[in-house]
């Protein structure tokens, strides 16, 4: 959100609800201005003195509601186009704030990524291939874009999405803002590794992303 | 923390740790354990987890997991022959170094079983299989619905002894014990993280443990250091037993559970293994032996040609002497003791199987007197010692269930500053509170104060407090604080900050000097009658940090106010408990009224008839901020600002900054059942770095008496002010929260490969099996036989 044109905005509706305030003193107008700023409502009511009202909220705990919903966790993933169907477990981060990607065919859900089909990224990690085995992803690079997946959770229900880019990126130019995004519109991003092989490190020095849309959206 | 009391206090019911039978499946050169589980427990989920399993390293594999004909569920193991953690301890000189890294592999492979659902309950050095680099774990999951035996009991959660499932966190506990066998004499040498991290987990209250074995590992693996051994997660290969699996299940339909089973299979295990001799071998070989010489021999031939397997022949030969161990179960286990062994009656090698059963009622005391010989554990009793002198130590940190926090680090929270830089002065009154910020158009100035929050790289007003905080930290790890706009901080050097700090208010509000000067910017005053000012629109859900700008905060329960702002009124049903804002407002002076509530309160200041209550000047930073109106510890109502800390959070963690606002003497805050060190004194804030998750914030008097407690589910990135307002005299104490979200980082990297399989075809999981099957024991006879097994899993 481009702030300085929100506060542009901001500012102009307030200019508006002062002078049409004018000749309403202190009635509250069932029409009140609203502008966005951000995420943020921020109603604009021209009352008495021109003031602009600001939200309140309570801020008593049982107010706010902040139940995890278990049922709306994604629990499989299927690409037919490679043969996948594999568990997904939801992990978090290890002492090296990497993820914790589980082993062998398991997949990993971020646990502190979206949801499917809620705002912002839906994250599945895998292995490529792990203590000499192939893991889950091993055939990731070969979806293409246009592929289908689904994505099941935990309630029986199913997201279908659509490949619409597949990226290997340097890992040390992994655009991790973007891939874990906690807001914005419905992505599913699945990673792995992929490019050279570093055998000082036994590690890849790439990462595969599959980025994938709703197709139901 | 006594180890000797656990265990003899322990009056456990059950015979058998995991409630089961387990059965010995052998041929020419594999062997397999066919464990049967309970019948209520195994459902068909679990039987799924199980065989799920079946491909994660770092476990003893399920090969199979299904129902028999009869309804009976089972699981089939692989019977790993190898040196375990057990043969390791206690250590000697430097090997503890290896025991701790076993430790810490034995705990990343837990991690992932528990990932999986599958958790074990009676965790042991002995299921600690060690295979030269590699680890492998075994049991998990097949003690669902069994009750431990107390021969285990000291690896065992209370919980788990008490009847209650086992859980991650359970599994803990037994990690922590074992770390701590594992560590042996060098327990006084070893960091003071890692003793930190053995109490942590040997909590009785399972929340108070570290959250998970990933959690136990990583600081394990943090205090041990990047040049610490470590060991990998071992690969145990099914494919050659899947034939011998395939008969489990008529095995187990045709298996009659006799009436011995109120032995202790693991008991047994356990017995023998803390005798530091290798019997676990002939006892288990015994018993699936026929009845003749000759296998009495290939008993002790068994045993004496394996070289992982160490006797010690005075301790065995004491432990006969004195009865509490049979001889038939160590018959002829080494050719020097030969002579000292009487074989009452070595025709019946059927008594071999029966005695090592009723070796499971004997084994408590067996494992006492040999605790008390020092031949094998530690002394445990001076390390409980050693352990309840640090609790009692006034350095004693909080361990939370923080992702971050660094059990080394002593906790010394910094107080600074003087509340009354802070604090207005004291009013009358018991209606009142609140405050308010500018308007936001207060009139030509309305370009101005509409400026946009702060965006993402938000720098936190409290360098001073930062900087403080972070005095008295080792291993140069003070907060780095002018890092603000970093993207991922170094996980390292987060995760050893303090996690708690004690901040004082940083925002001023300076004595009031009357509002003459700054009349009201919108003059238009009314022309008609003083009208009643509008109540305000109610907003939901949280606010980004981006967006958080001046808040204000009623803290008074039951006090009813009106406020004003540089003259003009903020809308009344601005009550208790609720937060106005966020505002953006410019940093400055800014004049608050506040007046005991009126039914039809002016719209401007100047209108009012009544004196106020409170007239003070509020000074308003750039960075975020909360106005609160509370209570001081003697009662009055006063006015505090907190600048928010939105410094950006390591993933997957969350921050509380508790607030102590009420009319009560200093607080203890108690996070998750751990208490934090020292009190929280009114008008204080303690910052917090917590798990994103579940948690419970208690505070109590200092005498432990309770003042309030909230739980609090924290997002990923989640920012929690916690306030705890009102008063105790009036019993009124409640905790008002604000949140903000948005501080998230991502995780540093995906690790998601370190085997190249994607270059080349060459399978490297052929050197695993290699080494696996080097270490795999070959089972003498050609026969298929099936015998009731009393086996260390």
């Amino acid at each position: 959100m481009n702030q300085r044109l929100a506060a542009g905005a901001f500012l102009l509706a307030i200019s508006m609800a002062v002078v049409g305030a004018a000749t309403t003193a202190f009635n509250i107008p069932d029409d009140a201005d609203t502008v966005a700023i951000g995420s943020e409502v921020v109603s604009v009511q021209p009352v008495g003195a021109a003031r602009a009202q600001v939200p309140l909220r309570s801020g008593f705990l049982d107010s706010q509601a902040s139940e995890v919903d278990e049922s709306t966790f994604p629990v499989a993933v299927r690409i037919a186009g490679i043969g996948l169907e594999a568990p997904v477990l939801s992990v978090g981060v290890d002492e090296r704030n990497d993820f914790d990607v589980p082993a062998a065919d398991t997949v990993g859900w971020y646990k502190y990524s979206s949801t499917p089909g809620s705002a912002g990224t839906t994250v599945l990690a895998a292995h490529v291939d792990y203590a000499g085995r192939e893991g889950a992803f091993f055939n990731l690079e070969d979806v293409a874009v246009g592929d289908v997946l689904e994505v099941e959770m935990a309630d029986g229900s199913i997201m279908t999405y659509q490949v619409t880019e597949s990226i290997l990126y340097d890992k040390t130019e992994l655009p991790a803002e973007d891939l874990f995004r906690k807001d914005g519109d419905s992505t599913l991003q699945l990673i792995t590794c992929g490019g050279d092989f570093d055998p000082a490190e036994r590690s890849y020095r790439g990462n595969l992303v599959v980025t994938a849309e709703p197709l139901d959206a | 923390m006594n180890t000797q009391d656990e265990m003899a206090d322990n009056s456990l019911s059950g015979p058998n740790w995991g409630g089961f039978e387990q059965l010995r499946l052998s041929d020419d050169t594999n062997a397999v354990n066919v464990t049967i589980g309970s019948s209520e427990r195994w459902d068909k989920a679990h039987l799924r987890r199980l065989r799920q399993s079946a491909d994660l390293p770092g476990l003893v594999p399920v090969i199979d997991s299904d129902f028999a004909s009869d309804g009976k569920p089972f699981a089939v193991t692989p019977v790993v022959d190898s040196e375990t953690l057990a043969d390791r301890i206690p250590p000697s000189g430097s090997e503890w170094e290896d025991c701790a890294a076993i430790t810490e592999a034995a705990a990343r492979a837990s991690h992932e079983a528990h990932l999986r659902g599958l958790f074990h309950g009676a965790l042991s050095p002995d299921q600690v299989h060690v295979l030269d680099n590699d680890v492998a774990v075994s049991g998990i999951g097949l003690g669902l619905g069994g009750t431990p035996s107390e021969d285990y009991a000291h690896w065992v959660a209370p919980e788990v002894r008490d009847g209650g499932d086992p859980t991650e966190r359970s599994d803990v506990y037994s990690l922590g014990k074992i770390l701590e066998a594992s560590l042996g004499n060098a327990i006084e040498d070893v960091p003071r993280s890692v003793r930190r991290l053995i109490m942590w987990s040997s909590s009785d209250t399972p929340e108070a443990r570290p959250p998970s074995a990933l959690e136990f590992a990583s600081i394990l693996a943090e205090a041990m250091g990047e040049d610490r051994a470590t060991y990998s997660p071992a690969f145990i290969p099914t494919a050659d037993t899947n034939d011998l699996a395939s008969t489990a299940p008529e095995a187990v339909a045709a298996f009659t559970p006799g009436e011995g089973s109120g032995s202790s299979s693991l008991g047994t295990g356990a017995a023998i293994a803390g005798a530091g001799a290798a019997a676990i071998g002939a006892a288990a070989i015994a018993s699936s032996l026929g009845d003749d010489d000759d296998a009495v021999d290939a008993v002790a031939d068994a045993v004496v040609d394996d070289p992982d397997l160490e006797v010690d022949p005075d301790v065995l030969a004491d432990a006969v002497d004195t009865g509490e161990l049979p001889a038939e179960a160590v018959v002829d286990a080494d050719p020097d003791v030969d002579a000292e062994l009487e074989v009452d009656e070595p025709a019946d090698i059927e008594a071999a199987a029966v005695a090592t059963t009723e070796l499971g009622t004997e084994t408590a005391d067996l494992s006492a007197d040999l605790e008390d010989a020092d031949t094998s554990v530690f002394d445990s009793q001076e390390y409980s010692d050693e352990l309840a002198g640090t609790a009692a130590d006034p350095d004693y940190d909080v361990p939370a269930a923080a992702q971050t926090v660094d059990l080394d680090q002593p906790f010394e929270p910094e107080r600074r500053g003087n509340r009354a830089g802070i604090l207005v002065g004291a009013i009358m009154a018991a209606t009142l509170g609140v405050v308010l910020w500018g308007l936001l158009n207060s009139g030509d100035d309305s370009t101005d104060t509409a400026d946009p929050a702060p965006t993402e790289t938000t720098v936190p007003a409290e360098d001073e407090d930062d900087s403080g905080a972070a005095a008295g930290t080792d291993g140069g790890t003070a907060t780095d604080e002018g890092n603000a706009d970093d993207e991922v901080a170094g996980p390292g050097a987060e995760e050893e900050e303090p996690s708690t700090t004690t901040e004082a208010p940083t925002t001023t509000v300076a004595e009031d000097e009357a509002p003459e000067d700054e009349a009201p910017v919108e003059d238009e005053a009314p022309e008609e009658e003083v009208e009643p000012a509008p109540p305000a629109a109610t907003v939901d859900g949280p606010i980004t940090a981006e967006d958080a700008g001046i808040q204000v905060l009623h803290g008074i329960p039951g006090a009813e106010v009106d406020v004003y702002v540089n003259g003009q009124a903020l809308a009344p049903g601005f009550t208790a408990g609720t937060i106005a804002g966020p505002a953006n407002l410019d940093p400055g002076d800014y004049d608050i009224e506040l007046f005991a509530a009126s039914d039809t309160p002016p719209v401007s200041s100047a209108d009012r008839s009544d004196d106020p209550v409170i007239s003070q000047t509020v000074t308003v930073g750039a960075d975020p901020a909360t106005l609160v109106a509370h209570l001081d510890a003697n009662g009055n109502p006063t006015l505090s600002a907190f600048a928010e800390d939105f410094e950006p959070l390591d993933p997957g963690t969350a921050r509380v900054q508790l607030r102590h606002l009420a009319a009560a003497p200093g607080v203890q805050a108690i996070i998750d059942g751990e208490p934090a060190d020292g009190l929280l004194e009114p008008g204080r804030e303690a910052v917090l770095t917590l798990s994103a998750g579940e948690h419970t914030i208690e505070t109590t008097t200092a005498d432990g008496t309770p003042v309030k407690s909230a739980t609090l589910t924290l997002a990923d990135g989640e920012v929690a002010a916690v306030s705890v307002i009102g008063s105790a005299a009036d019993d009124n104490i409640a905790v008002v929260v604000q949140r903000y979200t948005g501080l998230s980082t991502a995780p540093a990297a995906v690790p998601t490969g370190n085997s190249n399989l994607l270059a080349d075809g060459e399978d490297p999981t052929a050197l695993y099996i290699l080494g696996i099957m080097t270490s795999l024991m070959a089972i003498a006879g050609g026969v298929l036989m099936l015998r009731r097994s009393r086996q260390v899993l």
